[in-house]
């Protein structure tokens, strides 16, 4: 047993150190920490739950605030995201998890939470949380669009690996593949907007007001989504360890915007570019900007959450070369899932309801990757 | 697989799988022992335990169609699920 107990300030330190088994870099840690837990919009400090052996945290896992909206009268939930689960590897498979969400979800039930959500959870805390009661919404349906070049250096290099006298140019494959392996994002480094068509331009830099107008002016069918109003916007994009591209659609007042992201710590997957967020005020502006995205150069493989957007948008991405990203099925499917935990015990399925939507039933939902920290 | 006479090689397998992936709980370990809603197996321990179960039954889990922590509570409910979700003619 582990003696499970609120994150205070003073173990800081400590808990960065913890949490940088993710990427291995306690400042990045620390500071994604800081925004993420300290300076929520909805709560200001969230709560964190360490499990700790010889007064050492071995074991931690967050609780983000995140507000949801659903329903005609756009009526708001205030609700915690479970995210950063974090084990040291020799306390692994030791019944810390197990521990520490046992606690938190006491802790929380006495506080009065209804609710804790899951949108990025890996394979492993899937199926971990679904043996404690979560319950499976669905697969956020990602799409992939791989660059040929990059596949077919892969498929090269496969091939002349294991040939006898062409394994020797395996090497030069190799080195051609990596430059191949981050987008032409990347390489932006202008803090200026860049005009990349006659109504849209690129920036490094969000327009909250702007964006939160822009999501309230357009019609809204009452799915349970995550609020974007100014305060969110302001605050979601100043995620340290992931950086962020803004197209804007403009005539003159803001019509659509499309966000892109990419990670920043080496030992992420750099190669990955996220459509992130993509709202328009009709399909000219929604095409055009993804249009606007692609022609913005090479991306190595370009993803997208598309379970719930609406068939036209989703017959979009596919004309322009997105597919199912293929993570598998079953136990392992690397993709990720949309969980909820009802904190009141025995909570029925059909209890489970907000603003008249079913929180269990994935066409209640409109989600994107923004509401995740995957993206 | 009958239900009532558990598959020995099975049972050791399974047995051998928890034993690897978590030596300390094995002393205690009984058919019935609660291994699941106890926290004695959780995270990969878990995953690991999932993976073997859907290599055993030779099927992709649909993860909507079943609860864990009832269904794989212990050694006896884990062996009685491959028995029934296991597809017929597959050698396991």
């Amino acid at each position: 047993m582990f003696d499970v107990v609120p994150y205070r300030p003073e173990r800081k330190a400590q808990v960065a150190e913890l949490h940088s088994y993710f990427w291995g870099d306690i400042a990045a840690s620390a500071a994604y920490l800081e925004w993420k837990y300290e300076r929520n919009p909805y709560l200001g400090e969230s709560p964190i739950y360490l499990a700790l052996h010889d007064g050492k945290p071995v074991g931690m896992r967050g609780m983000f605030g995140s507000m949801w909206e659903a329903g005609s009268s756009s009526q708001k939930l205030l609700g915690l995201h479970a995210d950063d689960l974090v084990v040291a590897p020799e306390y692994r498979s030791r019944g810390v998890v197990a521990n520490i969400m046992s606690a938190a979800f006491d802790d929380l039930r006495e506080k009065g939470w209804e609710y804790v959500f899951s949108l990025s959870a890996g394979a492993v805390t899937r199926f971990s949380s679904l043996a404690m009661g979560w319950r499976n919404v669905g697969p956020v349906g990602e799409l992939r669009r791989a660059s040929r070049r990059v596949e077919l250096l892969r498929r090269l290099h496969g091939t002349i690996s294991g040939m006898r006298f062409f394994h020797r140019y395996a090497k030069d494959v190799q080195s051609l593949l990596g430059r191949h392996l981050q987008s032409d994002l990347r390489g932006r480094r202008t803090g200026a907007a860049i005009k990349v068509g006659a109504r849209v331009s690129l920036w490094q830099e969000p327009r909250p007001e702007e964006m939160a107008r822009l999501v309230e002016r357009i019609p809204y069918d009452g799915r349970i989504r995550h609020v974007r109003d100014r305060a969110y916007f302001a605050w979601r994009f100043q995620n340290p360890v992931h950086k962020y591209w803004f197209l804007f659609w403009e005539e003159p007042d803001l019509e659509g915007y499309l966000v892109l992201q990419e990670y920043l710590p080496e030992a992420m997957d750099r190669s990955v570019t996220h459509i992130v967020d993509w709202e328009a005020s009709d399909d000219r502006v929604r095409a055009g900007l993804l249009q606007a995205a692609l022609r913005l150069g090479h991306f190595p493989d370009l993803r997208i959450w598309s379970a719930t957007l609406p068939d036209k948008t989703k017959a979009l991405l596919e004309t322009t070369g997105f597919r199912s990203g293929g993570g598998g099925s079953g136990i392992a499917d690397q993709q990720k899932y949309i969980l909820v935990k009802p904190l009141q015990e025995g909570t029925p399925v059909k209890d489970c309801v907000f603003a008249g939507r079913r929180l269990l039933e994935l066409s209640d939902w409109d989600v994107r990757m923004m509401y995740s920290m995957q993206g | 697989m009958n239900r009532s006479s558990p598959n020995p090689t099975l049972r050791g397998h399974l047995i051998g799988l928890i034993e690897e992936n978590n030596p300390e709980v094995c002393a205690a370990l009984r058919d019935d022992t609660s291994l699941i809603r106890s926290g004695l197996i959780d995270s990969m321990a878990l995953f690991n335990l999932a993976l073997w179960i859907e290599q055993e039954t030779g099927s992709r889990l649909d993860l909507n169609t079943f609860d864990p922590s009832v269904e794989w509570n212990t050694i006896a409910g884990i062996l009685d699920f491959i028995g029934r979700h296991r597809i017929r003619g597959f050698p396991g």
